[in-house]
């Protein structure tokens, strides 16, 4: 008998059963443990009856420690189970790869450890904004970024490209404690995007449904109103291209000049005309 | 499973469901083996009301990422010797690309 542990992390997508893959439902089902980081009380109870031992990582949070100490004891959680020789299944919410940090320490150290670990991708907040705001990244181009550390550090903007940053509810947190930052800190956040767009530019505060019963958010602004707006943890900001797409001349140049039968074409390019 | 979770299961699970009139839709909840409470919480939408009746946490951390990086992951810029050592504090240097919520 195998009494090696081994860890597999799942993404429950987002909808309490619609977003959850067979493969990943198998895993729970057959796990020997689940441990739970879900972001719906609902979901939570869902897991908790597929499965006699669903173990909710929620106690690991607290506005009295830093996040990054919640992550690392989710990671030590899941470990000490998988070294106790379990098939240990962590269960997140989403995908568990996507903006998801501890699931990916826990693999990667499972498996330095000399233990079976994977990951089952899930249906993302990326993936369920893309259909409910009607946004192909492949049209114009999309810049992903957790709207802190957009703060924090220096990052060069395409303003003809669609710009979504993540956990803008906190923008400009660095306590890792806290769930929501002041109207100030977040309108620092507004300064730095006046550079590249102006401030009645429209952007989307934007939520998925985490249940068939309850709405998406896909709420327009106006850029200069973002400080002032209901911006919850899980709020996600959608910032539309601004500008249209610029030829790369040089390079078209150097490319015709690689393939001179070639008739060089310029595409039009234009920004999107509405926000839903 | 309880009947509420097994409901809403099924309603998420069957595109067929967002398409029922509110008098059908009503009707499937009539039939619904569950708590008048619960009932009612399922018809307004009321999630909160739903996870107080059938035991559900109340308070949800959504947040499985940290702005910056792990200070393990940085590397030192130029002018510094040693990383951060202060586990709460800016990250120094070149972060790894961050996994892309949730």
């Amino acid at each position: 008998m195998d009494v090696r542990g081994s860890l597999v992390c799942v993404g429950t997508g987002m909808m309490l059963g619609a977003h959850l893959g067979p493969r990943a439902r198998r895993h729970i089902e057959q796990a020997d443990v689940v441990f739970a980081a879900v972001s719906d009380p609902l979901v939570e109870l869902w897991l908790q009856q597929m499965h006699p031992d669903v173990r909710s990582l929620q106690p690991l949070y607290s506005q009295e420690r830093s996040r990054r100490d919640t992550y690392a004891d989710m990671v030590e959680t899941l470990l000490a189970q998988v070294r106790a020789g379990k098939r240990v299944v962590g269960a997140f919410y989403g995908h568990p790869g996507v903006f998801a940090r501890a699931p990916h320490v826990a693999i990667e150290r499972a498996r330095a450890e000399g233990y079976e670990a994977s990951m089952e991708p899930g249906i993302s907040a990326e993936d369920c904004l893309y259909a409910d705001l009607g946004i192909d990244p492949g049209t114009f181009g999309c810049q992903h970024y957790e709207a802190s550390q957009f703060m924090l550090f220096q990052r060069r903007i395409d303003p003809s490209a669609y710009l979504i940053l993540w956990q803008v509810g906190l923008a400009g947190d660095r306590s890792l404690r806290r769930t929501h930052t002041t109207p100030a800190e977040r309108q620092l956040l507004v300064d730095l995007l006046a550079a590249d767009y102006p401030l009645d530019h429209p952007v989307i505060a934007y939520e998925a449904a985490t249940l068939p019963i309850t709405q998406v958010r896909r709420d327009p602004l106006k850029l200069g109103e973002l400080a002032q707006a209901r911006l919850e943890p899980y709020t996600t900001l959608v910032v539309p291209p601004c500008r249209p797409l610029q030829p790369n001349l040089a390079l078209r140049e150097k490319l015709a000049a690689l393939a001179p039968q070639e008739t060089a074409t310029t595409t039009s390019a234009t920004v999107p005309s509405a926000i839903s | 499973m309880s009947n509420a979770i097994r409901f809403l299961e099924s309603l998420a699970q069957d595109p067929a469901y967002a398409r029922l009139s509110d008098a059908q839709r009503q009707a499937l909840l009539d039939q619904l083996d569950v708590e008048p409470a619960q009932r009612d919480a399922l018809r307004n939408g009321d999630a909160d009301a739903l996870s107080q009746l059938l035991g559900g946490r109340e308070r949800m951390m959504c947040l499985i990422i940290a702005p910056g990086d792990d200070p393990d992951s940085t590397t030192p810029s130029p002018d510094t010797d040693k990383p951060d050592e202060q586990p709460d504090a800016e990250p120094i240097g070149v972060p790894e690309p961050e996994r892309a919520p949730d």
